[in-house]
Formats: C-alpha cells, structure tokens, sequence
C-alpha cells in the first residue's frame, strides 16, 4: 500500500522477439494499482513508459480499421495473434494480475 | 517413465550421441526417425548472411514435451530427442534436431512430421533473418 493508501501490486514482463525489439528491453517490472488488467499493462502503462515508440507498440499488438483500434462489444480491444502468457499459461486481456505476476508477451513464433 | 530429452539453448549436442541417448531408452526400438533443420542460405531472391534466434526457454521445453508425450499416445512412438538453437547461427549450420525412436518405421516418420510442424507453430522461439539488404522477424503462418 502507498501512502495514500492505494494498494500496489509489483508485476514483472518478459518481451520477445520483435517487441523486444522494439522497446529495447528484455523485461521490466512495474507497480500498478492492485485490480489491473492485463489490458491496462498492454494499453497504458507499457506505451506510457516507452511514450517514443508507444504508437508502434499499440499498431503491432492491436488490431486496427482505418487507424481506430477495434473493440469487442465490451469495449475490450482486440489482440493481433501475439500471446500474453502469465506464470506460464495463457492470458486474456481482461485477466486481473496479482502481486509477483511473471507476464510474457509474445508474438506469432518462427522456430525451426 | 523415461525422461525426454529436450533442448533449447546456444549450441546442439551432437547427432551421435542423441542418437545413443535414444537408444538407450528402450530394447524395443527397431527404427530412429531424424530430421535435420539447417540454415538456407537464400530468402526469394536475397542472400541470408545469418538468423538469430530467440526462445521462452523454458515454456518451450514445456511444450515440446507435451508435443512429444501427445505423439507417444498417438502414434505410439517409444521416445523422442528435440534440440533447437538459440542466439546467431550460420548458413549451413543444423538449428534443430528431432528423432524420433519408434518398433517401426512408418510411426517413425509420422510422428516426425508431426512433431517437427508443431515446434514450428506451437513452441515459443521466434527467428530473424539477416538478409544482405535487411532484416526480417520470420513468422511461421
């Protein structure tokens, strides 16, 4: 809890191949408010971070018409074919994270 | 149950000694089924320098084995070997071995098949291809 008395949770995230890339990292940990989604990491605080390159992150996660990202009926964005995986198993974008939550974001894979 | 052996790291063990590991797994093995994947030195037109690997090392090794556990059931194949490189590799150096141990041939080569168009799809390692005139993350579609 911070001292305003909002409860944080400390989530770590693994990126790969061209996202790794892309944001110039590997992984990196964030605090967030206690309820976050994984689409709050993904659509806010991940671009807020790498604000230089927030608009690339968001056209190679995202699926988009026209430049507007679509959006299921729940307001929910929708994911291109890149997996969130959280300790190990598959993720969906409306998933709360807990504290020490080991996210991977991954893209279409190209082994062999 | 026998452990497999899985791999997905820097450099390959050798092909002889997989193939010895293998065949120590069971007295009942007739056949050893093996695929050889190697760096093309061409993409289309281009001359490809080097690709560059990287891999989820750990969940890969997961899924592998559970490809391979699925192949036993289905194609009732004794064991399996797969190693897969990670980092720079060269044109014509191996990427990726899979045998496949079987009391026959021909569940053999159909678990290969399988096995080595799954890794492609299923298995978190991702590839990029450094071409003379560019570069290029690879996804298997």
């Amino acid at each position: 809890m911070n001292k305003n008395g909002v409860r944080k949770i400390t989530v770590k995230i693994r990126y790969f191949g061209k996202l790794r890339e892309l944001l110039g990292v590997k992984d990196e940990t964030y605090i967030v408010k206690k309820g976050a989604t994984v689409a709050d990491l993904l659509l806010d605080h991940v671009p807020n971070r790498h604000s230089n390159v927030s608009k690339d992150w968001k056209e190679t996660l995202f699926r988009t018409l026209k430049g507007e990202h679509l959006q299921e009926k729940n307001g929910t964005p929708v994911l291109k074919n890149y997996l969130v995986i959280v300790n190990g198993k598959s993720a969906q974008l409306k998933d709360c994270l807990k504290e020490g939550d080991d996210m991977a974001v991954m893209p279409p894979f190209g082994g062999g | 149950m026998k452990k497999l052996k899985i791999g997905v790291k820097q450099n390959l063990d050798s092909l002889g000694s997989l193939i010895e590991e293998l065949k120590k797994s069971s007295n009942e093995i007739g056949a050893i089924t093996i695929f050889v994947g190697i760096v093309r030195g061409t993409r289309e037109n281009e001359k490809v320098i080097r690709l560059e690997y990287e891999a989820h090392e750990a969940l890969a090794s997961q899924i592998i084995e559970k490809i391979i556990n699925e192949q036993k059931t289905k194609h009732g194949i004794l064991d399996a070997a797969v190693e897969h490189r990670t980092g720079s590799v060269k044109i014509g150096e191996d990427v990726m071995y899979v045998l496949v141990a079987s009391k026959h041939r021909k569940e053999g080569r159909l678990a290969l098949s399988e096995i080595v168009d799954r890794i492609k799809f299923e298995v978190p390692i991702w590839k990029k291809e450094i071409t003379e005139k560019d570069s290029y993350w690879v996804e298997n579609a």
